[in-house]
Order: C-alpha cells, then structure tokens, then sequence
C-alpha cells in the first residue's frame, strides 16, 4: 500500500509541475504577482512530495520488500543496511528519483531565496526549472518507475553489483548528482536572462553561488569516482577515460570556465554573452553525461540496463533543452560592450583559458564519441584508448597552466609592462632553480619534467601572489599580517583552488613519471623488491565476510629490515551476484602508495602478485578537495560581499 | 534585429550532435547494430586461412576440433572491452574450448594479458598484421564466433560478451540445444 503512496505522490509532483509550468507560458504573456506566489508555493509542495515518495523507497529498500522489482533485482537481505541504503540510487530507476529529488530541492531552495527581486525574472527561473522537473518526471514515470511491482514476489534478491558495494562509491552518485542538478540553477538563470532580455537584475550575481556549489560538487564527486577506481578495479590506475569519466570531466570543465566568466563580468561587465553560454553548456553537458550513460550508446564500465526507448526519451529532453535556449541564444544575445581590451591583462588571460576549457572539453567529447561516427560512417567498430586523450588533453592543458601561472601578476584593463617583467623575472629565477632540483629525481621522460615543474612554477607563482598583497608598503619586502583581514575571503578560496591544481598536478606527475612496477608469480614467503623496500608474501586466508567469502594474501613491507606495515589484498566472490571482486592491498604513506594486487593462482601454491610503488599518489586527491575546499571558501566569501544595488 | 551567424554556431553544432544520436537509434530500432549485423560466413566453414601458433613455429590444425563443437575468440591486450570478457570467458572455457587469435597485440603485452586475467584458451593464433581479422570478418577486438561440430559458423557477435549472452546463447550451444 505504502508503496502506491510514494507512486501516487510522484503522480501528484508530475501534474503540479505541468500546472506550473502553463503559470509560466501564461507569465510570458503577461506577469502577475499573485501568479508568481503560486508557482513558488508549487516549488515547495513538489519538494515535499518527492521527498516522502524517496522516503518511502528507501524504507522498501531498507526493509528488502522484494514486491518491487526495482529491489528484487538490485537488493538482497544479506546486504550490509549502508548499501540497502546506498542500493537505492545504485541502479537505473532509483538514481532517477534521487536525480528528480535534488532537482526540486534545489528548485526549493531558489524559491527560498530572498536575494533575488520578485519579479517576472524570478518566475521564468521557477518556470524553467518546473519544466525540466516535468520531464525527467515523465521520464520516471513512463519509462523507468521505481514503484513497479513484480508479477511473483521472489524470496531473495539478486543482489547489487559487488564492485558497487563499497563506501566510495555508495557517496559518489549524489555527490556527483548534487553538482550535475546544480548545474540546471545556472542554466535557469541564463534562459530566464534570454527571454526576459533583462541584464538589470544583475542575475551573474545570483548565478556565482550556485556555480560554486555545483563545481563543489562535481570536483568532489569526480575525485571519489576515481579514488573508488583506484582501490576498487585492481588495475593500478586512477583514471581510465573511460566515457562514463568523461562525461562528468566535461560539465566540470564548463563550470570551472564558467566559473571565471563570470568574475569578468563582476569586474568589468563583459563577456556577458559567453557567460551566458556557459551557462547553458554546464547543464547541457550534465544531460550529454546522463544520455551517453543511461541510453548503452556506448561501453563502459558502467553498465547501466540499456534500453533504446529511455535513450530515445533522454535524447528529446537533451534536444529541446539544449536546443532551444541555445536557439534563442542565436536570436537574441545581448549586446556587446565596446569596451577596449589590452593583451596583457587579466581579463585576456580568463578568455584566453576559457577558450583553453572549451577546447579540451570538445576534445574530450570527440574522443568520447569518436568511435559512435566510425561506427556510423564505415560500420567499424573502433576503441578509442588513454593514449588519444594523453595525446591530446595533457598537451593542452600545459598553456593553460603556464597562463594561471602569469595571470595573478596581471592586472584587470592594463599591465604595466616593465612592472609585470621584474615580477615574470623573479617567478623564472625561482621555477627554474626548482625545475632543476626536481631534475635530480629523474623523471621518466621530458614530459614529466615539463609537468613537474609546471606544479613547481604554479605554487611560486601563488606564494608570489599572497606576499604581494601582504607586503606592508609597495616597496618593502617586509609584511603586514595584519593585513590579512582586508583581504577578501573570496581572494582566499581562488589561492586555496589553485593551489589544489598545483597539488594535483604534482601528484600525477609523481603517479605518472615516478612509478616503480613489480609482476612475478611467488609462492608463500618469497620476498620481493619494490624500490627501497622489501616485501613479504607471507599467508593466504580464506574469510568470510557478511555477503561474500574472500580468499586474501597477506604481506609484510619491510623498510630497512623493520616492518612498516602488514597490509591484505583480497579477491572476494560474492555469493549472491555469483561474481567477484579484487581488493587491492594498499599502505598508503603521505608521499608514497604500495600498491598490491592478489593475481590469479598459477600453481599450487603460487599466484600472481602486481605490486606499485605509486609516489604522491594521494596527492591527487587532496588536490582535488582543496580545490573544492577552495570553492567552499569562495562560497563564504560570498555571504559578506556587497551587492550591487540595482534601481528596478 | 541582425542575426550573427557566430551565435548561433553553438546551436548547429547541438544540432548536429543530435542527429548523429538519431541515426544511431534508428538503426538499432531496425536492429542494424553491429552485434546484430549478421556476418555473412554465418552458416559457412570457417575461412581457410593458415594461423600460426603462438610460440610454436606450427599452424592451428582445426581438423582436430572434427566432431566437436568450439568457440573462437579475437582479442587483445590493449582491449578494454576484453578485460570485462574475461571472467565469463574463462567460466566457459571449463565446458568447451576456445581458440583465441591475439588481433595485433605485442607478445609481453599478451603473456602479461594472459597472466592477470586468466588464460581461457586451448591454443593461440596470432595475428600480428590483422589478415586473419580480415578474412574472419572481424571488425574489432573482441569478437566471439561459436563454431558446430561440422566446422560451420553458426553464430558471430561482436563486443564483450556478457551474462545474457552467456545464457541465451552459449549454454544452448554447449549443450547442443
């Protein structure tokens, strides 16, 4: 019964959203205010009701009602309750529901703001983000309900995917989700923005937050998606470019363009047209993702059912929403701002990197759909690898890098030129005074050095900046502490971000360039050498685990005849999915990772056994929170700034 | 009202994205995807084409496979798709042998392939120069050709093979249904 209820009260949201979007066609013609009292009162109620329909999923779920067929198909009661919980979203039609839920949340949340003047601006962002609810509404009710009931109610079900039972990958969807969905804010605002051919609400102001939040996101998704792959496939490595990575890499680089675009606009009221776009690609690229996805156009690892009905459904909604505004995007720009640009500036520098963003995004959505046009055009079948988007990727981003690089000695307008070559000259003394200590480590190749000293040169060139703005008068080299205060706390979330980026770099440069492979089969204890340290095969263990039984080597690492550490790889076969998983062994240090992975047996007695010694590893990933840590600061920073005050 | 061309740009390029998905679709609402093209060795004996073993200055003589039923598989070692496979292949290689053909694969590549994934198969053919592919009509890695005890192909697919596939077609195979 109680299940018909949650059915019932995702019917309820579809026809309040229908209801409010007429308010918005009707809006259009022409704008009331009690109209507009209406369509935010809707956005709550539609909140509230997914809400209680999700509740009541999760509470299937958790009590393993094998009614459903969603959760007879993707649940069993020997399951861990984190993922009878986590099993919700971890399948095609659950992860809908939370997807609708974060929309109206969202959509919640804007009808809560008190910022934005209540006007026919405000109601065309309603409207929009109703229309969007309204389809992937749809969407879930025709095509993937989470509330249909099974013919025959099985005794157990079949169980989730075991490579999915894991505790990074059961945060990974909503967290990657919550920056997809966030997306749609700015996107509203940008359309809202076109039809209603009104800049004077000043609505980038109002965009900045949500931008943030949704690029928070999307890097902390994305950063957990590949620390999972890392730990969890068993094939040493932390990103695959796989299509699935790709598309939510490229809503990512949207945003983080966006992100900049709009600080151009705040400084100098330009750009307004490219914000605008950008705006309307983060969320469009975010539906590019779901589609290429969810529709089984293309292989990955991520296997969702593939059904060419709900590709056809997802593909329209991507067709009109993309379409559309981006149609009206072709009629109805805003004007341009005649004012001057000069070659050494900062606004120069964020155009010219995010022109550098949009590139690499393309490049990537080549790559990704390469072999769909091959297959389309000569009816091959082709599999585009790593070694085309290391080819293409890696090198673009190297200017990219050296322009953030430059870009805080650049002033906004105009440089002063012989100012700026005594800055350059210091900032080239002191890269390559590092670039040569780094040079001593010995890289694998030259590609390596460039990379390693470009994360040197990056964090230089930030330290530069901070003692710039802190330094006590023009002149002095002495600095001011106090002066911290002054700052900005948005200036704090830029270092902070950017100093992610050097991080992360200097982490794949270790993770790429520094790596020391081991492959041998050994019998137990056998020792073996991966770089200084000496390793021990020394037990293998069968284990029972709650839902699966595991068969795990254990290794002693020994460092100078000490042992450091004892760590367990496992190979575990899940009882219920009938399938099994590899559990890497890692002893994870600030600097180095030693990497090991319990192959297959060989002999009686002897097994495979691939060892890493993967330096900085970790680094990538701290770099990836800083840089959320970054936007987060931004975020704050944005609570005590001034608003414009604009004359209605 | 001017209209610049520059701005509607984005807008043709979307467009253009689209229609490329909307031929996709079409053709597998026609069923004219790749895995369903059927080959047209369906039916046939297999191509009468030398393989050379791999590490063995010999050829794969199939007249030893006379009266009996096997598979036989493309892959490689750069192959994504090939690792997924790799599980179930080896589940199936306990109840019938596979003939697996390296498709231009390096030799360290393939004997460390073969190590971390398992070795499914009874023999290995190489093919360094992708010849063999072409008279398998092979269009890429991997490829799974079921083959009946009179040497004729009875089934082709293309991509990695998976559960539904596994039993759907190739447990009735096996057990000649």
């Amino acid at each position: 019964m109680i299940n018909e209820f949650g059915h019932l009260l995702l019917i309820f949201a579809l026809f309040i959203s229908f209801y409010s979007i007429i308010i918005f066609a009707l809006n259009i013609l022409n704008f009331s205010d009690s109209k507009l009292l209406l369509i935010r009162k809707f956005s709550n109620l539609n909140f509230f009701f997914i809400f209680i329909s999700f509740l009541i999923l999760e509470y299937a779920f958790i009590n393993s009602d094998f009614s459903l067929s969603l959760i007879a198909n993707n649940s069993h009661t020997s399951k861990p309750m984190i993922y009878k919980i986590s099993g919700l979203w971890g399948n095609h039609e659950g992860s809908m529901l939370l997807w609708i839920l974060i929309l109206t949340f969202f959509t919640f949340l804007v009808s809560k703001t008190k910022v934005i003047p209540k006007g026919i601006f405000f109601s065309n962002v309603l409207g929009i983000q109703n229309l969007v609810i309204f389809s992937f509404l749809l969407f879930t009710l025709f095509l993937s309900n989470p509330f249909e009931r099974t013919e025959s109610i099985p005794f157990e079900g079949k169980g989730l995917n075991p490579l999915l039972q894991d505790p990074g990958l059961a945060f990974h969807p909503p967290m990657l989700y919550l920056g997809y969905v966030g997306l749609s804010i700015s996107f509203s605002f940008a359309v809202a923005s076109l039809i209603t051919k009104d800049l004077k609400p000043n609505w980038f102001i109002y965009l900045k937050p949500w931008t943030l939040v949704s690029w928070c996101f999307l890097t902390l998704g994305i950063a957990l998606g590949s620390w999972w792959a890392y730990y969890e496939l068993g094939w040493g490595g932390w990103w695959f470019w796989d299509p699935v990575e790709n598309a939510s890499l490229m809503p990512w680089l949207i945003a983080t363009a966006l992100i900049h675009s709009i600080n151009v606009v705040e400084k100098r009221y330009d750009f307004i047209n490219w914000t605008i776009l950008l705006a309307i690609l983060g969320f469009s690229f975010s539906l590019l993702g779901t589609f290429i996805v969810r529709s089984g156009l293309l292989t990955s690892v991520h296997a969702f059912a593939s059904d060419p009905y709900r590709g056809i459904f997802i593909l329209i909604i991507l067709g009109l929403s993309t379409g559309i505004p981006l149609f009206i995007f072709g009629l109805k720009n805003f004007k341009k701002n005649n004012s001057k640009f000069f070659l050494l500036s900062r606004e120069t520098a964020l155009l010219f990197n995010n022109l550098i963003l949009i590139v690499s995004t393309i490049t990537i959505l080549i790559g990704t759909l390469y072999p769909l046009i091959i297959e389309l055009i000569q009816n091959s079948k082709i599999s585009v690898g790593p070694a085309y988007f290391n080819a293409t990727f890696a090198p673009i981003m190297v200017p990219f890098v050296i322009v953030m690089i430059i870009a805080p000695f650049l002033s906004w307008q105009k440089t002063a030129k012989k100012n700026l070559i005594k800055k350059l000259m210091l900032l080239l003394i002191l890269t390559i005074f590092g670039t040569f200590i780094f040079y001593y480590l010995k890289p694998s190749s030259i590609f390596g050095l460039i990379c390693g000293s470009l994360s040197i040169s990056l964090s230089i060139s930030i330290i530069l900046e901070v003692f710039n703005k802190l330094k006590s008068t023009k002149q002095s080299f002495l600095l001011d502490i106090k002066k911290i205060n002054l700052l900005p706390k948005n200036f704090f979330g830029m270092i902070i971000a950017h100093l992610g980026l050097a991080v992360f770099l200097a982490g794949i440069t270790g993770e790429q360039f520094f790596k020391i492979q081991f492959e041998k089969e050994l019998t137990i204890n056998q020792k073996f050498k991966l770089g200084q340290y000496e390793i021990l095969f020394s037990n293998v263990k069968e284990v029972n685990g709650p839902n699966y039984v595991s068969r795990s080597a254990e290794f002693d690492i020994f460092l100078e005849k000490k042992i450091v550490k004892k760590i367990i790889s496992e190979k575990r076969f899940y009882t219920a999915e009938k399938s099994q998983t590899t559990e890497a062994g890692i002893y994870s240090s600030f600097f180095k990772d030693i990497y090991i992975v319990f192959g297959n047996k060989v002999k009686a007695n002897e097994w495979i056994i691939k060892a890493y010694l993967n330096p900085m590893v970790t680094w990538i990933w701290l770099g990836a929170s800083l840089m959320a840590l970054g936007g987060l600061v931004s975020i704050i920073g944005l609570k005590n700034r001034k608003i414009l005050k604009i004359e209605d | 009202m001017k209209i610049k061309f520059i701005y509607l740009f984005p807008f043709i390029f979307f467009l253009s994205l689209l229609v490329i998905f909307f031929i996709k679709f079409e053709k597998i609402e026609k069923g004219e995807s790749i895995e369903q093209i059927q080959s047209p060795l369906i039916g046939k004996n297999i191509p009468n084409i030398k393989i050379i073993k791999f590490n063995e200055n010999q050829k794969i003589s199939f007249s030893k496979y006379k009266n009996k039923r096997f598979i036989l598989n493309f892959f490689a070692s750069w192959c994504l798709p090939c690792k997924i496979e790799a599980p179930l292949l080896n589940k199936v290689s306990s109840k019938i042998p596979i003939i697996g053909i390296a498709y231009k694969d390096k030799e360290e590549d393939m004997i460390k392939f073969l190590k971390n994934y398992g070795n499914p198969f009874s023999e290995i053919g190489v093919d360094q120069l992708g010849s063999i592919a072409i008279e398998w009509g092979v269009y890429g890695v991997p490829e799974t050709f079921l083959i009946d005890e009179n040497g004729k192909i009875i089934y082709k697919y293309a991509g990695a093979i998976s559960h539904e596939l596994y039993k759907d077609k190739i447990i009735p195979f096996i057990n000649n249904d």
